[in-house]
C-alpha cells in the first residue's frame, strides 16, 4: 500500500464525508424538496437506524445463521423489549451485554 | 421519550451521559478499527487522521478492508460515498432546526455529525424543545462520541492484538442503535418504515458497495408515507 494511495484516500473520503454531512444544512433555503421529501425526511431516522440494525443482527459476519447460533438475535431481541418497555438507553445495553455474554457462556454461537 | 432540561449546562450533560451509557457499544467497534489499522501496518498518524477525518467506522472499516485487498482508489472512494449517503439525509432532517445557529458553530458540529448524535438529538428538536436546550443537547452527544470514538481508535491501535476477535464485539453497536430505534417507533407509519426498511435492507444484502443499506432506507421512507397517506389522517 503505497503513501500517496493512503493520504489520497484519507483526504478524499473525509472531504466526502463532511460534504455529506454539512451539505443541506448549508445549502437550506437555497434548495427547495419537493414536498413528499420533506415528508419523507420525518421518517429518517426509523428507516435508517432500522436499515443498519437488521444485517448486524440476523446475518452477524455476514451469514444466515441457524436461531439456536445466533445469539446476537435473542441479545437483540432482549434488548428491544427493554428498549420498548423502559425508553432507557443504560437498561437496553445492559440487558443485550449480558444476554449476549450469557448464551455464548452457554455455548451458542 | 423526550427529556425534559432546565437549562443549557443540564442539557449538554444529559447528552454526555447518554452516550456514556452507549460507550460499551462504541468503544470495541473503534478499537477494532484500531486493531485494523495496526494490522495493516499504517502509521498511528495516519490512522488517527483517518478516523479523524472520515469520523465513521463503517465507512473507514469497508475502506481498510479494500485498501487491504488493493482496490483500485474510485471503488473505496465510491464504497465510502455510497456508505456515507446517509449522512445527507441526516443533513436535511436536521437543517431547519440549525439555521439559528452561527456557521462558525455549525460547522464543526455537522462534522462530528454521527448516528448516534443524529438519532437522539432530532428527537428534541421535532418536540419542539426550547432551540437552545436542543442544541447543547446535541453538542454533548457529539462532543462525547467524539473523544469517546478516539479514545477507542488509539486504544485498539497500541494495544493491538490484547483484543481479541473471537469477543465478537462488533455486535454492541446495534445496540446503541436499537436503543435509539424502540423508543421512537410510534405510529402505524413509522413502524412500517422501519419494518420495510429491514426487509428491502436484507433483500438488497448482495448488492455491491453496501447499497442496500440506502435502498432499505429509502424503501423504509416510501413505506412511511404511503402508510401516512392511505391510513393516515385518523392515528396520530
Amino acid at each position: 500500500m503505497s503513501s500517496t494511495y493512503l493520504w489520497t484516500i484519507i483526504v478524499l473520503a473525509s472531504l466526502m464525508n463532511f460534504f455529506l454531512r454539512a451539505v443541506f444544512v448549508e445549502a437550506y433555503g437555497r434548495i427547495k424538496f419537493p414536498r413528499i421529501v420533506e415528508k419523507g425526511l420525518y421518517y429518517v431516522p426509523a428507516a435508517v437506524l432500522s436499515a443498519i440494525i437488521a444485517p448486524a443482527v440476523l446475518t452477524p459476519g455476514g451469514e444466515w445463521l441457524p436461531l439456536q447460533q445466533n445469539p446476537q438475535l435473542w441479545a437483540a431481541l432482549m434488548a428491544s423489549l427493554v428498549a420498548w418497555y423502559y425508553k432507557s438507553i443504560f437498561r437496553t445495553m445492559l440487558v443485550g451485554l449480558l444476554v449476549f455474554w450469557g448464551l455464548q457462556w452457554l455455548g451458542m454461537g | 421519550m423526550t427529556k425534559q432540561f432546565n437549562n443549557p449546562r443540564h442539557a449538554f450533560w444529559s447528552g454526555v451521559r447518554t452516550i456514556m451509557a452507549m460507550a460499551p457499544g462504541i468503544v470495541p467497534f473503534g478499537a477494532i478499527i484500531g486493531v485494523t489499522a495496526r494490522d495493516m501496518d499504517m502509521s498511528l498518524l495516519a490512522t488517527l487522521a483517518m478516523s479523524m477525518g472520515y469520523y465513521a467506522g463503517a465507512a473507514q472499516i469497508a475502506s481498510l478492508q479494500l485498501m487491504a485487498d488493493g482496490a483500485v482508489l474510485l471503488v473505496v472512494l465510491l464504497t465510502t460515498l455510497l456508505i456515507g449517503l446517509r449522512f445527507g439525509l441526516y443533513s436535511a432532517a436536521i437543517a431547519p432546526y440549525l439555521q439559528g445557529v452561527p456557521r462558525i458553530q455549525r460547522l464543526p458540529l455537522l462534522y462530528a455529525l454521527t448516528d448516534q448524535s443524529f438519532n437522539l438529538s432530532i428527537v428534541n428538536y421535532r418536540a419542539n424543545m426550547a432551540p437552545e436546550l436542543a442544541y447543547s443537547y446535541f453538542v454533548g452527544t457529539s462532543i462525547a462520541v467524539w473523544v469517546i470514538w478516539l479514545f477507542a481508535v488509539l486504544l485498539g491501535a497500541t494495544l493491538g492484538e490484547a483484543i481479541p476477535n473471537t469477543w465478537s464485539l462488533e455486535f454492541f453497536i446495534p445496540l446503541t442503535f436499537i436503543s435509539i430505534l424502540l423508543p421512537i417507533l410510534r405510529g402505524k407509519d413509522v413502524v412500517g418504515a422501519a419494518l420495510v426498511a429491514a426487509i428491502v435492507t436484507m433483500l438488497g444484502q448482495g448488492l455491491p458497495y453496501n447499497l442496500g443499506l440506502m435502498l432499505g432506507a429509502c424503501g423504509g421512507i416510501a413505506a412511511g408515507l404511503l402508510i401516512d397517506h392511505y391510513a393516515g389522517v385518523e392515528d396520530e
